[in-house]
């Protein structure tokens, strides 16, 4: 596209370029409402969180490493585990999916110039990055919670946890939640309200699909969670008796109220995933995605089952059989939604022109860990093989083959694909590749002799083993597999930190992708799109057509929306353009709410009741400020001046 | 409304009638069902005497029917729309985005009838308030 | 915002209505706002924000509710002995009461729509007087059960208080909406703004309204 030569297109870029200002240095940073901004420190946060889960697995791996081994006392390795489990869950893998790689690519992905709640957005990363901090406060005072990531009553009741270890953990999960619900609520709104004019649901682009399924199930699983974690806290801190049995509470409530959270929680981990993968691979195959409808239903149907299947994490607690079936039931439909994206994608892959390149080949490697770990959950759906292998290191293969192999793949891979996007620049390719066949072959060894050890009885969470059990040969097979996985992640990150500084330069649509966000400059200007992008298909930057309108209609400056902070709202169903919105730019308020939260979460935690409701007082007056600007669009042109030039039709 | 605009309601409501039918059908199997199931079985002193074995097949074999309703509304949306044209035509948008919708009706009620008809097959055939 | 010049008049990128779709951000006064209110045809993005909040804090109560039946069932007897009956009567006039304030929200929401600044804060200041006046007497029978019915008592009590805390702590939360765009409606007049605020608020209050008869019911099911 020829716009520099053109002065009518490049009076309009800079017209646009001056009303998107971002502030600069670091009270740019700390006031920011751009979802690109705030993309980019979630990402390196849930980096610094990635590495600090990272080193508390090799910690475990290097226990483990052979029989009786004494790196790490027992209550060590309890809150070790425990904060491993916490930290990858919790404040690594959502927040990396939703908060980087859904703020960042959601708004470029549906022709908008910003998510629909942009202060909202930032408010969810503070309160992220307060609430992660609340918790590693918990490890650096050597009070980590160390009950497992799940903590089970009456394990983590007062009785037996005196401490403050699960008090951080039940808070924790409370304050990370708020940020959870708010970014999943502002994805939701955004897809529905935000895609440029033509984009109806069936042609809004599958990454869009698997974000919405795992909003809408945050939105609904959180509360169950919130809930658990607060009758915990009302157990232990004020003696309500909600779990214990001696009162009349049941400790079976905490693994229901737990689970109805915790089962949709792995399909939130797993779903963005999908999204990511979904993305790159008709990009690389260079064709549209097999059977488009089932793929956009299954990941919405994954999510919608997901809600029914809680109780196959407790067929060993002794319900009545009749009970448990309906889970079992479920358990196995909802392995066919999984299939047909698999079936989809390997058959997208087999009839395309694959070109393959890193971000495929961590695509790749994701399919066959996914169909690794599917085939292990599928055996566990059956009650009365889960009753053997519950508690055992067969079902730690299952979830990090799941986890593992199909969250963080796709992660590594969306990370290679959006790379020149974000940064202008190319990744080096080999070293790409050799990262990544580092890691396959790390991922594999360390987990999937772990089915083995756990059939053959090695049961979860012990902090050693003796070496009469006959677990010795394949744990260590599985530290030093752990050790070269290390090696491939940290490859990755080498890789692109270096690719940043000498990499050649991207432009904008390196791999011809489909979707949007190609669009646009690499890195993409703060307005995101000069025009608000025509939509004729699923695969926008596929339609030749419209794409050339578009560069007319910047020259002609038709669609600029320049009037202030503005982007089109357009309606849910069928994309119809309906209002055009004014955003906010930079707002103090976030911040403010992230720190007047943190230290409300703090007293709470020391139970300093009194405290925590005056800084709940502080916080309803802080909200008050917040509305009282609203962003604004400047009036319509005088007479006399074209409002087609001014852009401001 | 016009007579174009009736028909797209119409087709509309059927479509989402598609949609959401054998999923609703399959939630309120699953919390009814499931509830009484656990209120016979889980509660000491005989409380809740309900006869689980009958609710749970009613419950199923409604949400089994509701889901081949809704099978039968998805598929006839998919008949009489066409997929989605690349053209900014707003009629010609609407027809392409119900046609979706029925392919998503026509997958999503096959899958939540089997759930609904595997629980009113088997809770039956178990014995009452085995421990598993 | 014009779609280019293949596009036809009813196409997806076309305005429907005149030739531009109305903008948000030039609608600063209460005629505006209305203006806008009429031209608009899908939800605004403050109402769907408001009603994905209302669909966590629904599964909350859910979640209580529950809780609350489940410790029930689990029971050989609710309430435990020495535990009171919970009382019909009070309770039910109390819920009542609440659920009526529906009536001036609804007023304050319509009034909000056709652009009347005063129309909107009278409205909401009546609600507000109610809810208000409903959630002191509430938290000072609270205050009451913490006596009579101690959470450290029993399950049934714990299930019980936390039930109600929350609910009347729900409450309070709309107060306090309430009272903040009274401010801001005073400070600064109804903007399209305020008035997707206004039909926000008033989708909090039905949704809580409706939570208040659940949680009536259930907090009085063992005298019934």
């Amino acid at each position: 596209m020829n716009t520099v030569a053109a002065p009518a297109a490049r009076r309009n870029l800079d017209r646009l370029g001056e009303v998107w200002q971002e502030r600069r240095g670091l009270l740019g940073w700390l006031t920011t409402t751009d979802h690109k901004r705030i993309g980019l420190m979630y990402f390196f946060t849930t980096l610094a969180f990635f590495a600090a889960g990272g080193t508390e697995a090799l910690l475990i791996r290097t226990q483990l490493i052979g029989p009786e081994q004494h790196l790490l006392t027992p209550a060590a390795y309890d809150e070790i585990f425990t904060m491993h489990g916490i930290t990858m869950i919790f404040l690594f893998v959502i927040p990396m999916t939703t908060g980087a790689f859904g703020n960042y690519l959601l708004p470029l992905m549906i022709g908008a110039r910003d998510m629909a709640f942009p202060r909202m957005n930032a408010v969810s990363f503070w309160i992220f990055l307060g609430s992660g901090i609340f918790v590693y406060i918990a490890l650096a005072t050597g009070q980590a919670p160390n009950a497992g990531w799940f903590d089970y009553v009456p394990l983590a009741s007062k009785q037996y946890d005196p401490g403050l270890n699960i008090d951080f953990y039940g808070y924790g999960l409370i304050f990370n939640g708020i940020s959870s619900t708010a970014a999943a609520i502002n994805i939701i709104v955004t897809i529905f309200k935000l895609r440029a004019p033509g984009m109806s649901l069936s042609r809004m682009p599958l990454f869009c699909f698997a974000f919405l399924a795992a909003a809408f199930s945050l939105v609904f699983a959180l509360p169950s969670l919130t809930l658990a974690a607060l009758f915990l806290e009302l157990d232990r801190q004020l003696g309500f008796h909600f779990y214990d049995v001696a009162f009349g509470g049941d400790p079976l409530l905490w693994q229901n109220l737990f689970w109805i959270f915790g089962h949709p929680e792995v399909y939130i981990i797993i779903l963005p995933a999908f999204g990511i993968a979904t993305s790159i691979i008709p990009t690389f195959v260079h064709r549209e995605m097999v059977l488009f409808p089932l793929v956009a239903l299954a990941e919405l149907l994954v999510a919608f089952l997901g809600f029914g299947v809680w109780v196959h994490h407790m067929f060993a607690t002794g319900l009545a059989t009749l009970v448990t079936v309906y889970f079992a039931a479920a358990s196995l439909i909802i392995v066919i939604p999984s299939a047909i994206q698999i079936f989809a994608w390997i058959t997208t892959i087999l009839v395309g022109t694959p070109d393959f390149k890193t971000p495929l080949l961590w695509i790749i490697g994701f399919i066959v860990f996914f169909v690794i770990g599917g085939l292990s959950g599928i055996t566990v759906a059956a009650i009365p093989f889960d009753q053997q292998v519950n508690a055992s290191y067969y079902i730690v293969a299952h979830f990090h083959f799941v986890i593992f192999g199909g969250a963080v793949f796709p992660i590594l891979g969306g990370m290679y694909y959006w790379f020149p996007k974000v940064t202008g620049r190319m990744y080096h390719e080999r070293i790409g590749q050799l990262s990544f066949w580092l890691s396959f072959v790390g991922t594999m060894v360390t987990f999937f002799p772990m089915h083995f050890v756990g059939i053959d009885g090695m049961p979860r969470r012990v902090f050693t083993y003796t070496a009469s059990a006959g677990w010795t040969a394949l744990n260590l097979l599985e530290s030093i597999g752990s050790y070269v996985l290390a090696a491939g992640l940290l490859l990755v990150i080498v890789n692109l930190l270096v690719s940043l500084r000498t990499g050649r330069p991207a432009g904008r649509d390196p791999w011809h992708g489909a979707t949007l966000e190609w669009e646009t400059t690499s890195p993409p200007p703060a307005y995101n799109y000069a025009v608000i992008p025509t939509v004729s298909s699923a695969y926008p930057m596929w339609d030749a057509g419209d794409r050339e309108r578009d560069e007319a209609r910047l020259v002609r400056g038709e669609g600029l929306l320049a009037r202030g902070h503005e982007t089109p709202a357009t309606t849910v169903q069928d994309g119809t353009l309906d209002e055009v919105l004014a955003m906010p730019a930079h707002s103090v308020w976030p911040p403010l709410v992230g720190l007047l939260l943190f230290v409300c979460f703090v007293m709470l935690l020391l139970a300093h009741f009194v405290i925590a409701a005056a800084v709940g007082g502080a916080l309803a007056a802080t909200v008050l400020a917040w509305h009282s600007s609203e962003p604004h669009s400047e009036p319509a042109p005088a007479l006399g001046e074209s409002p087609v030039k001014d852009g401001a039709a | 409304m016009s007579a174009t605009g009736e028909r797209i309601r119409r087709l509309n409501t059927l479509a989402w009638f598609g949609v959401l039918a054998g999923p609703v059908g399959w939630a309120l199997q699953f919390l009814f069902g499931m509830q009484l199931g656990l209120a016979r079985c889980e509660s000491p002193n005989r409380r809740f005497q309900f006869p689980v074995h009958t609710t749970s097949a009613v419950f199923g074999g409604a949400g089994f029917v509701l889901g081949l309703l809704g099978l039968a509304a998805a598929f006839s949306v998919f008949r009489t729309t066409r997929p989605d044209p690349h053209t900014q035509d707003a009629a010609a948008i609407t027809e392409g985005r119900l046609h979706f919708l029925a392919a998503v009706g026509m997958t999503v009620n096959p899958l939540t009838a089997a759930i609904c008809l595997m629980v009113a097959v088997g809770v039956p055939l178990l014995d009452l308030c085995v421990q598993s | 915002m014009s779609p280019g010049p293949a596009a036809t008049p009813g196409s997806a990128g076309a305005a429907p209505r005149g030739e531009m779709p109305p903008r948000t951000g030039i609608a600063d006064t209460g005629l505006r706002a209305a203006k806008l209110a009429t031209e608009r045809r899908a939800v605004p993005n403050g109402v769907w924000g408001m009603a994905l909040f209302l669909c966590a804090e629904t599964m909350l109560f859910a979640g209580l509710i529950a809780s609350y039946f489940y410790l029930d069932f689990r029971a050989p007897r609710w309430p435990p002995a020495g535990a009171p009956l919970p009382e019909v009567r009070g309770p039910a006039i109390l819920t009542a009461v609440l659920v009526a304030t529906t009536v001036p929200i609804v007023f304050a929401s319509r009034r909000a729509r056709a652009g009347s600044r005063d129309g909107t804060i009278a409205m909401l200041a009546i609600a507000t007087l109610v809810q208000a006046g409903y959630v002191a007497y509430q938290l000072h029978a609270l205050v009451g059960e913490l006596h009579t019915t101690p959470p450290q008592s029993s399950a049934y009590a714990s299930s019980l208080i936390a039930l109600l805390a929350l609910h009347h702590a729900h409450v309070l939360l709309g107060v306090l909406l309430n009272l903040g765009m009274i401010f801001w409606l005073f400070a600064k007049g109804l903007t399209g703004y305020r008035l997707t605020g206004v039909r926000a608020i008033a989708l909090y209050w039905y949704v809580v309204n409706t939570i208040a008869v659940a949680v009536l019911l259930t907090t009085i099911s063992p005298s019934l």
